[in-house]
């Protein structure tokens, strides 16, 4: 008897309609547990070396943890993994919702996807039946559209669907996963994969809530998170104002991008902040399953130019940054429409916003004009900003090239535009400058994913006695979040498997350890309670290092070198302005920084780990597909 | 009671970067931050003697108080 889980996996092949349930036995699930580490074992097994990533060959994993659907705030979240299409390396991102739970609550605890469908499909999975249903006539849809019908094709009002809009249908290579219009798997592309395999949508529903071993310690954990999420510092940040909270400190501390990455602080910041959004464009609250944070955030404005619509989605810190201080925007209604535009044609918020920036410092420098553009696009051009996200989602004019991705659209472009196209591993930049918190950009440089926010805990925080949230870890001493020494190097370690534990079991960053309510010692016994393991915090950091050096290994047979992990150019350039005003990282001390982290972890010169991590990671097999 | 205070970045309002508050005895950590001017949603750590603390513990005469501002990711 399993508890927590379901002990099943569904496998579905595009291209014969195939449809296969795994029962892969306690074992497996004690060593992997969920998330990222599901992802990267099947992708390591099943995806071959070299693979075009839009081909049939390519494998799409969706998949919850052994925890995920738990009544505990921030246990709703699941991952996607592919090939990237825009990386050619491992691809993952996460989306909150109520997705994974409800996956879970339909009888399985993850989704295996291979092939191509021969014409457009949905996944349904009804309270245990998996089934493939005819999608032709959603074809061209956006996810508002394709998820009302859903609703009324299955009568479920319930249903829960995971889909692509335009944008993954056209291959655009930074296409997201949208879940009920609200919840987005962001990251490197998985929509595309979806849209290359021709599969527009996975609908799911169920009753069926697997039993927890100890269910009344569930119920005084949920009870003292919740209690705890109300005073705690953070959280309260959060549940006021959502991740727009946070303009207002980066712009203070100099480190919030502006003007493609050039300067940190950006002087229309305060239209960015939560006080003017409220003002401006705030509907109202929501939230994922189960939590009490609540930091989503719906919008609405009747304003003609840019009118938003509270069913589509609000913008949260990282397209504040991307669609605006990048940009040097400072409307605020133009930046909630540029992202409602891409939550409907599904692309990702950040990547768009990398796009739009990288065609403005081209039209600065006049390496772009205004006729190959198709309009004058100056800096803070609202307006501008707006039609080119709807062009990039339709691929129409240069907005086709800009749908290739960073590394693909400026060699279309050429004449020197390379030195404006910023990305790391061919992935572009969420919305945080490196140069004021270092560790964060050994994240960003060492992320299977390419350049990733999510990676790591941000330096800034553990300054002055911060650094007590992750004493658990043994982190006896503040760190200087400027620094990129040996202290930094462990620091980040450490901090890198702590994180880690969010993704591998699909627990929202924002409700969990080691910054937001949760602490070490309640997120073991929450798992103990689940599953009934005997477990602790040694045996989850086990197995977050597990999917960490699984992606890397992925990376390392797709042929990655150690020069690939690095920051951008730019970061080497002193910060022009703000607080932080000659801040750079220094070339070499960061290469030094990167070498001593691979040998911290036990990797050769070169970044790949070897036998002897396998042999004391429990995963040797890896070793026969490489 | 008598505590000192050390705000970092955009919590500083002043070019002191430790200064000292005086508060009725009982005072919480949410009306340190009500004498201050500053808004719960913008603190993203608070310590009080290098413990971190929530918005409602209770502080001491002479205890020391750090708050951090959001700085990290989203």
């Amino acid at each position: 008897m399993s508890f927590g889980y379901n002990g099943k996996i569904l496998h579905v092949n595009l291209s014969t309609h195939e449809i296969t349930t795994e029962e892969p036995g306690e074992q497996w699930y004690r060593t992997y547990m969920g998330g990222s580490a599901f992802a990267s074992y099947y992708l390591l097994k099943m995806v071959k070396p070299g693979i075009d990533p839009l081909s049939p060959d390519n494998v799409l994993v969706l998949a919850t943890s052994v925890i995920c659907g738990a009544p505990i705030s921030g246990y709703n979240r699941f991952t996607a993994a592919a090939k990237s299409p825009l990386t050619d390396y491992f691809g993952e991102a996460e989306a909150g919702g109520y997705f994974g739970p409800e996956l879970k609550f339909a009888g399985y605890d993850a989704i295996v996807i291979r092939g191509k469908a021969e014409k457009p499909v949905y996944l349904s999975i009804m309270h245990g039946q998996a089934s493939l249903q005819d999608a032709s006539s959603f074809w061209g849809l956006d996810n508002f559209q394709t998820l009302e019908k859903i609703r009324e094709e299955t009568g479920e009002r319930k249903v829960r669907v995971a889909s692509i809009g335009p944008a993954g249908e056209k291959l655009i290579r930074f296409a997201n996963i949208s879940n009920d219009m609200e919840h987005f798997n962001g990251r490197t592309g998985m929509g595309c994969v979806m849209g290359s395999k021709n599969l527009k949508a996975v609908a799911v529903r169920g009753t069926e809530k697997p039993e927890f071993a100890d269910p009344e310690t569930v119920k005084s954990i949920n009870k003292w998170h919740r209690e705890r999420i109300k005073n705690h510092p953070p959280n309260q940040g959060l549940s006021t104002g959502g991740t727009p909270v946070l303009v207002k400190g980066l712009n203070a501390s100099g480190i919030l991008p502006t003007r493609n990455f050039k300067y940190g602080t950006f002087e229309g910041h305060e239209k960015l902040e939560w006080e003017n959004y409220k003002q401006e464009i705030f509907y109202k609250p929501s939230t994922c399953y189960m939590c009490s944070v609540a930091c989503k955030r719906a919008v609405k404005s009747d304003d003609p130019q840019f009118p938003l619509d509270p069913r589509f989605g609000g913008p949260e810190y990282e397209t504040l940054g991307s669609m605006g201080s990048n940009l040097c925007n400072s409307n605020i209604k133009s930046i909630g429409r540029a992202n409602q535009i891409c939550n409907l044609v599904g692309m990702d918020t950040i990547s768009a916003g990398n796009m739009v920036a990288f065609v403005m410092e081209c039209y600065e420098s006049g390496i772009l004009t205004a006729a190959d553009i198709g309009r004058d696009l100056p800096w803070g051009d609202a307006e501008g900003i707006c039609w080119l996200v709807e062009a990039i989602g339709n691929r129409q004019g240069l907005g086709d090239v800009l749908a290739e991705g960073m590394i693909r659209a400026a060699q279309t472009i050429g004449k020197g535009s390379e030195k404006f196209a910023f990305h790391i591993k061919g992935n572009d930049l969420p919305l945080h400058d490196g140069r004021g918190k270092t560790g964060m950009a050994m994240g960003y440089a060492l992320s299977s994913t390419g350049a990733d926010h999510v990676e790591c805990p941000h330096d800034g925080v553990f300054q002055g006695e911060g650094y007590q949230a992750l004493s658990a870890l043994g982190i006896t001493e503040s760190i200087r979040p400027l620094d990129t020494d040996e202290d930094k190097v462990r620091f980040f370690h450490l901090g890198q498997l702590a994180w880690g534990i969010n993704n591998l079991l699909s627990i929202c960053n924002f409700c969990s350890v080691p910054i937001h309510a949760m602490t070490f010692h309640n997120l073991v016994e929450s798992v103990r309670a689940i599953t009934g393991w005997d477990t602790s915090l040694f045996d989850i950091i086990r197995a977050t290092e597990r999917s960490l050096v699984m992606s890397r290994l992925f990376n390392v047979r797709e042929g990655i070198g150690p020069e690939e992990d690095r920051v951008i150019s730019r970061w080497h350039d002193p910060l022009p302005d703000g607080p932080l005003a000659g801040q750079k990282i220094d070339e070499q001390e960061f290469r030094k920084a990167l070498d001593l982290y691979y040998e911290v972890c036990g990797w050769d010169q070169k970044g790949r780990p070897g036998h002897a991590k396998l042999v004391d990671l429990d995963i040797d097999w890896v070793q026969e597909v490489m | 009671m008598e505590l000192t205070v050390t705000p970092y970045s955009s919590l500083r309002k002043s070019d002191q970067s430790s200064f000292v508050v005086h508060l009725q005895p009982a005072s919480s950590v949410a009306d340190l931050l009500t004498e201050l001017n500053i808004a719960q949603h913008e603190v993203e750590m608070v310590a009080i003697n290098g413990l971190l603390s929530q918005f409602n513990s209770e502080l001491q005469d002479q205890d020391r108080v750090v708050l951090i501002p959001f700085v990290s990711g989203g």
